[in-house]
This record gives structure tokens, C-alpha cells and sequence, in this order.
């Protein structure tokens, strides 16, 4: 059957979407007292990194960006740009892990590494927003809690793709 | 999409991640001294305070443009209230131990308990 010139940017709206979804799930969740403050699962990473692995990087940057103009208008300027500081790093490591290194890392080391560069360009944000390097004290904390929520989102990532995969086809 | 959910190197990277964070936190809670609660706001220092020594309640309200209100006492520090959206300073709770941290970031306000004497000159 032959391909839809439509089918690119049909499928990454719905992804955008499904993005944006997960991601508004999450935020309802209740504040876990021993938890870093703020801290979220990173769900909508299932999203990114299926469209790293079927779309492309301009794609995969659109559906992190949208998702991040999401929560500036619900959320505000402060949670927009940590959205964007660990989205956009996320996503740059997931797009380059699916591409190169598929043969030895797993979808969970996968989804481990983006948790930790999402974690990772959140701090640089905080730091450079409130210029002191005091807001690295958390980092072993999101470290320990970016494996957790990797290691998570990783076997969800593996239980729904067949489900994503169908759904990708609805549109060829 | 192809690929496998698990791989050798995904059980590596757990454990090289989770051995770096447990060396981190092993050394933040290092340092001698008296505990010194330090409020920075956009990297400025506002106050220092002396957590042993410290005995009166003591309440600042640093110039941001929110509302913030930090106090200290007996031997703890927090945001008691702030104007921001989310309000994660005033979630982060009390701070007694060294290394804890907590962040408003609208309002850029650091608050962190380290090591050491009041006007040392430590960064």
C-alpha cells in the first residue's frame, strides 16, 4: 500500500496529543512525601521515545515542545522552562540511544538514560534560574528516583508499543 | 520498532547510576562545623544564620517579587509561605541537616544548611 504524504504529520499530532495527555494525568497525581518536591514520573517519555524510534528528530522535538508550550499555559514561565530544559536533553539522548545503540542498551537502559538527562538538564535550569549551585543538593535524590521512574516507564514503554504500533498504522 | 526491553548493559547503567548517586549523598552529609542556614536570593546572599547556636525565632522576608516568608527555629529552617504557583519551597518541608536544600524558583530564593562559621567566606 502505498504511504500518505499525510501520515507523518497526522501520527505526530496524535503522539502530541498523547503527550500532552500523560503528561496532564501526572500532574494530578498527590505530592509523595519522600519524594524530591516536584518530582513527576516522566510518563510522556513513552510518547517521545516511540516517536524517536518511528518518526524522526524533528518530530520527536515538535511533540517535546509542544508538550512543554502545554504546561506554560497551564503551569506558568518557572514549570515551562524546566519543561523544556529536560525535555529537549531527554529527547536529544533517547533520538541518539534508538538510532546507535539499539543493539546494546535495552528499551528500560533507554528509558533510564532519558529519565537521568531530563533530571539533569532540570538542575542546570534551576541552577542557572537561581544562580547558585546549591540546587544540586538534589541530585543524588532524582538520580535514585530517575532509575526508579526509568526503569517504569521503560517496561510500560515495552507492554504498549504493540498497541503504538497498531495505532500507527491506522494512518498508512 | 525493533529492539529488545532488557540488555546486559541496562543492568550496568542502574548500577553505575544508583553507586554514584549513594557516593553523592555520602558526601553531602560530610563537613565539620556548626550548621549554617544560608538564604541566597538570585545568587546574593540575604542572611546567615548559626542553626546550634541560634536561639530566638527568627523570620526573614527576603526582597523578590513574591511573597516569602522563611523562618527559622529551634535548630530548623523553611519556607513557611510564599506567593509563588506551586508552592515546592513550602512542600520541601523543614531543613535540620546539612546539605538539605530548598528552592523557590519564581522567586529565586536558595535556602541551604552547610558546614562551617558564620562569615566564612565559603563560595
Amino acid at each position: 500500500m502505498k504511504k500518505d504524504r499525510n501520515f507523518r504529520p497526522a501520527l505526530c499530532a496524535l503522539l502530541c496529543a498523547q503527550a500532552i495527555a500523560l503528561n496532564f494525568i501526572e500532574s494530578l497525581l498527590p505530592e509523595m512525601p519522600f519524594l524530591p518536591p516536584g518530582a513527576k514520573p516522566g510518563f510522556s517519555n513513552i510518547i517521545t521515545m516511540f516517536a524517536a524510534g518511528t518518526l524522526g528528530l524533528p518530530e520527536t522535538l515538535i511533540i517535546t515542545v509542544t508538550k512543554s508550550l502545554f504546561t506554560f499555559a497551564t503551569r506558568g514561565f518557572t514549570a515551562f522552562v524546566m519543561s523544556i530544559s529536560g525535555g529537549l536533553l531527554s529527547c536529544l539522548a533517547g533520538y541518539f540511544m534508538l538510532r546507535h545503540a539499539r543493539e546494546k542498551i535495552g528499551y528500560m537502559g533507554i528509558s533510564v538514560i532519558c529519565a537521568l538527562c531530563h533530571n539533569l538538564g532540570q538542575l542546570c535550569a534551576s541552577a542557572a534560574m537561581t544562580g547558585s549551585s546549591a540546587t544540586f543538593y538534589y541530585a543524588p535524590f532524582l538520580v535514585i528516583f530517575g532509575v526508579i521512574t526509568g526503569v517504569l516507564t521503560g517496561v510500560i514503554f515495552a507492554a504498549v508499543l504493540p498497541a503504538l504500533e497498531k495505532q500507527k498504522n491506522i494512518f498508512k | 520498532m525493533k529492539g529488545k526491553v532488557i540488555r546486559k548493559s541496562d543492568f550496568l547503567i542502574v548500577g553505575i547510576a544508583v553507586i554514584a548517586a549513594l557516593c553523592l549523598l555520602y558526601f553531602q552529609r560530610a563537613g565539620d562545623g556548626h550548621r549554617i542556614a544560608r538564604v541566597t536570593v538570585n545568587s546574593l546572599l540575604v542572611e546567615e544564620i548559626d542553626l546550634d547556636t541560634q536561639t530566638e525565632k527568627t523570620v526573614i522576608k527576603p526582597d523578590t517579587e513574591y511573597d516569602v516568608v522563611i523562618v527559622a527555629e529551634n535548630g530548623e529552617i523553611y519556607f513557611e509561605s510564599s506567593s509563588c504557583r506551586d508552592k515546592i519551597c513550602v512542600k520541601t518541608g523543614h531543613l535540620s541537616k546539612k546539605g538539605d536544600t530548598a528552592v523557590c524558583l519564581p522567586a529565586k530564593t536558595v535556602v541551604s544548611i552547610s558546614g562551617g562559621e558564620v562569615d566564612a567566606l565559603t563560595y
